[in-house]
């Protein structure tokens, strides 16, 4: 009992790891929020991986060409920030448009040739990673470390901490913003009513006249589009750099999170909490050399089994209180 | 000409017993698919399958009870997963994600208990079985099996029911979860198969020796429309471009690293030109 | 129903919002306590021999299966066992940070941070530039890194091996088994390296090297170079090993990882040779490994963590070993080796060893 709450506390014993949580929850949200869109639409996005990690790189290397470190460096020496703003933005609206492009092209498929957004979006991802991976290692690397990554990124284009050390930005805030932005989107506004609709029942949507085949495409471009986002994120928030494999597994995870969360993006904001608390737990505990990396991944999956079911133990609570109340 | 044959079944040599582990896995996410679960879960019970044989081959010395163990203990963790998932109503894309961790660290753990390692666990004096020959044919006639188990029999058609239609099963009587669950069971034989084949072939149990086969399955089942010839044709073109990418990588005239994602391209592209069946 | 719902859920995530906030500020309180004064207490550990030093070594990977960590952790493991024998008050604690380079960064500052740690020892090219800004965050905290090279920080200290002379005597060797009139060794001036990735100490350094170590027997041999794209997949080494054989490579030097495994079985089954690296690999399959070039990462570990228990390793400058000082060799007494391959391959690999060591043939890397 003692090591499991050692375990579980792990997260909570410094400024340094709550803080990183805070920031991998952040980074997940942006990602879990897209997963979630596509699962509302009716769609299954599992290109997450390549949509972040294209992002990222995108983001990594509109901020290092030369006129963006020399816009970085003038803001750097006292001189206007415009330009270094003008860079960082259009990095991300980039970042937006490259996970959008790849949620789009399956989301085309799908409304055009009837190809299942499932299969061609883990195709695409599956031969764009190792493009990327090569971009890394090879053209794109910075010639003078033995990293494998691109360069760093300016000073200018970090985001600060707010919890220094630790990595947690602005970007924790943005995310739950953005959730709660989709959530409200998803239940308050016509478009958002009519891509559940669309989602939930396709043939009473097509009924009613809804443009179904354009609204899988909206759905699965905007899942790729905020997919962007948190490759956006990681870069200028988190890592500063690209490095190789940044995403990996990244994708999954925000899959898996919008499925605890029961496509719901506010329910989102709670369930990467709870999975940045889980992943940083085990992260911890195997630093701490307390346990190994296979005990951490026994006791994640079984966790996962069991938020995954439908809260047995609420329900056997319930059930036990109806029945003492029976009696 | 006979240059030419030869070419020919040195590719075939090489190509389809490469294809054979993915076919078997790619049946068994073909029924589970048919059933209405997605099967998520095939990499790790490759893994788990794998693991399971080279343990219990070193111990007995005979592969076959190394096979054995290994359909056995696979079917036994699925069906377990499996039950949990239909009793306590949770999401199956979740238990299954679930089952890749569970896989990979039972058996990196149990790896550090039985033989000191976690890594690499070679069998000593064993190179491998000579029936390479026979992966293809015998993987074939599973996909044969399948193809008949879903059309022809009872148990086959109820099992695509639970999955196409559960309340018109249930409203005749069938009980849709125990068909879901049966489902995951003959996942986890294929499974099991596919890994026994992959380590028994290595004569060796390498962590994470899958490497992703399962996934590739199951874009494989999509590829093929769900249906276990189509599949297997899936299946073959996917071996076939993986195989062009192992030569194109010895030509030397493009980044080796790129020419990887080259098989997801290419079925990208097959997959949306080819004309869709409306569902 | 649906606003219900939906209310519901935004309550859970406000309770959780508020509860994750609550406990970080907690948090916050304790860690300003114990923070401020670690960074001192990590140099005082250091020179005040009384107290427990712990010294960790951070594996950027897995130990088990991968020879270079299990090479450097046992060779640190010794040289504490033997100082905590002879009184000294020293700990050893392995710290595996798995294979996401991404998140390296973070998990070194982790140990960093704590200031537990009088000594961090590791063993990765990428590492010091990961390490050098961690390292200016807390400059009491000493780095010894292996297998790397970098200038410039007092508190790291790396070593290098000399991989071009590593490389090149697999090369000379793969070559006279290539050209030597041994059963399975066919005409093609040909032979393979097998990549789990490409990554820069393998194309500007290993691959060249391997090269030219292949040139220096016959200047007419290429080398046929092929990527797996990860460390894992043995079924994949073993596909593009076979296809390497038909194109007529008849010796492999496999530098991928698990997938080592696939061409070692490829080799067994379709009879070419095997050249190991790193460690001594003659046993993975007799007969058919015919070349081990290594590196003694164990006692370079060993003998570097001695000296900085005993005070006397020259921190701060980078060091490059190689065949010359014996951190670079290869296993010319292996009873395998020597049953194996004939005399006549092995005398002229003995003769490229002695010029080596002698100095006549320099193989420098920049």
């Amino acid at each position: 009992m003692n090591a499991f709450a050692e375990f579980a506390l792990g997260p909570f014993s410094s400024l340094w790891h709550a803080g990183n949580l805070l920031d991998k929850a952040g980074l997940l949200m942006f990602a879990s929020t897209g997963a979630a869109f596509a699962l509302k639409s009716g769609t299954f996005n599992l290109g997450g991986e390549a949509q972040i990690y294209a992002s990222a790189l995108v983001t990594a290397m509109i901020l290092s060409t030369p006129s963006a470190v020399a816009a970085a460096e003038l803001a750097g020496s006292g001189g206007s920030a415009g330009p270094a703003l003008f860079f960082f933005a259009l990095a991300c609206a980039l970042a937006l448009a490259a996970g959008g492009l790849l949620g789009f092209i399956p989301g085309e498929l799908k409304a055009r040739f009837g190809a299942s957004e499932l299969l061609t979006s883990f195709l695409l991802s599956a031969a764009l990673l190792p493009v990327i991976d090569f971009l890394i290692a090879g053209p794109l690397r910075d010639e003078g470390k033995n990293l494998l990554a691109t360069p760093a990124i300016a000073d200018a284009f970090r985001m600060r901490s707010l919890l220094p050390p630790s990595l947690m930005n602005a970007s924790f805030f943005l995310a739950c913003g953005t959730a709660t932005v989709a959530a409200l989107f998803l239940s308050r506004t016509r478009a958002g009513y009519r891509l559940s609709v669309a989602g939930t029942a396709p043939e009473f949507a097509r009924f009613a006249g809804f443009p179904v085949k354009r609204i899988t495409v909206a759905g699965m471009t905007a899942s790729g589009a905020l997919h962007g986002l948190a490759g956006f994120f990681a870069i200028v928030g988190t890592w500063f750099m690209c490095h190789q494999g940044l995403s990996s597994g990244m994708g999954w995870s925000a899959l898996a999170i919008a499925l605890i969360a029961r496509h719901n993006p506010l329910a989102v904001i709670p369930a990467s909490l709870l999975y940045a608390w889980i992943e940083s737990a085990s992260d911890i505990a195997v630093l701490s050399s307390r346990v190994s990396f296979d005990s951490t991944a026994i006791v994640q999956g079984v966790i996962f089994l069991f938020i995954s079911a439908k809260l047995p133990i609420a329900g056997q609570l319930r059930a036990v209180l109806k029945k003492r109340r029976a009696r | 000409m006979n240059g030419v044959f030869s070419a020919f079944t040195g590719v075939l040599d090489s190509l389809l017993p490469a294809a054979s582990p993915l076919l078997l896995a790619s049946l068994g996410a073909l029924v589970s698919e048919h059933a209405g679960v997605l099967a998520v879960f095939m990499d790790g019970a490759i893994n788990f399958g794998g693991f399971v044989c080279i343990a219990v081959t070193g111990a007995t010395g005979s592969p076959l009870a190394g096979v054995a163990a290994a359909i056995a203990l696979t079917v036994l963790l699925l069906f377990a997963v499996s039950r949990f998932t239909e009793r306590t109503g949770a999401n199956p894309f979740l238990t299954a994600l679930s089952v890749n961790l569970l896989s990979s660290g039972a058996t990196s753990l149990s790896s550090s208990a039985l033989f000191g390692t976690r890594g690499t666990v070679a069998l000593a004096d064993f190179s491998g079985l000579d029936l390479r020959l026979w992966y293809f044919p015998a993987s074939l006639a599973a996909a044969a099996a399948v193809s008949f188990f879903l059309q022809r029999t009872l148990a086959g058609i109820s099992l695509r029911a639970a999955g196409s239609a559960p309340e018109a099963l249930a409203a005749r009587g069938g009980d849709p979860g125990k068909y879901r669950t049966l489902s995951w069971c003959i996942a986890a034989f294929f499974a099991a198969c596919a890994g026994s084949m992959l380590t028994l072939d290595l004569g060796a149990w390498v962590p994470n020796v899958s490497a992703g086969r399962g996934w590739t399955a199951l874009a494989a089942v999509y590829l093929g429309y769900k249906n276990p010839w189509l599949c297997a044709a899936a299946v073959l073109a996917f071996a076939g471009a993986e195989y062009a990418t192992n030569i194109l990588q010895g030509l030397g005239r493009m980044p080796a690293t790129i020419i990887l994602g080259l098989p997801y391209a290419l079925a990208l592209v097959v997959f949306a030109l080819v004309p869709q069946r409306k569902q | 129903m649906k606003r219900n719902n939906l209310k519901r859920i935004t309550a859970t995530g406000a309770v959780l919002i508020a509860l994750t906030a609550a406990v970080s500020i907690l948090s916050v309180s304790c860690a300003k306590k114990t923070a401020e004064p670690d960074d001192a207490s990590a140099a005082e550990n250091a020179q005040n021999s009384n107290r427990e030093r712990v010294i960790a070594v951070f594996v950027p990977g897995i130990v088990s299966g991968s020879p270079v960590y299990e090479m450097l952790v046992s060779g640190v493991e010794k040289a504490v066992d033997e100082a905590a024998g002879a009184g000294a008050n020293v700990r050893l604690q392995v710290i595996e940070a798995g294979t996401k380079q991404a998140d390296w960064g973070a998990k070194m500052t982790t140990l960093a941070s704590s200031a537990n740690y009088a000594l961090i020892v590791s063993s990765n090219p990428a590492l010091p530039e990961i390490v050098d800004p961690i390292s200016k965050q807390f400059p009491a905290q000493k780095f010894v890194i292996f297998d790397s090279y970098f200038e410039g920080n007092p508190a790291v200290t790396t070593f290098r091996y000399n991989q071009r002379e590593q490389a090149y005597l697999s090369g000379y060797m793969a070559a006279l088994v290539s050209t030597s009139g041994m059963e399975s060794a066919n005409k093609d001036k040909k032979i393979g390296l097998v990549a789990g990735q490409e990554y820069p100490a393998m194309l500007n350094v290993i691959l060249p090297a391997f090269l030219e170590g292949a040139k220096a027997v016959d200047p007419e041999f290429e080398v046929d170079f092929r990527v797996v794209g990860n460390w894992y997949d043995a079924a994949k080494g073993a596909e593009l090993a076979r296809a390497m054989n038909e194109a007529g490579v008849d010796v492999i030097m496999p530098i991928s990882g698990g997938a080592n495994q696939g061409v070692v079985a490829a080799a067994k089954e379709k009879g070419f040779y095997v050249a190991w690296f790193d460690d001594n690999g003659y046993a993975k399959a007799p007969g058919r490994v015919v070349s081990s070039s290594i590196m003694a990462q164990e006692r370079l570990a060993y003998e570097k963590t001695r000296d900085w228990i005993n005070g006397s390793l020259a921190e701060g400058t980078p060091g490059t070993v190689g065949i010359a000082d014996g951190y670079v060799d290869f296993v010319s007494d292996d009873p395998l080796y020597v049953e194996h391959v004939p005399a006549a391959l092995r005398e002229k690999q003995e003769a490229l060893l002695a010029k080596l060591k002698s100095g006549e043939l320099v193989l420098t890397v920049k």
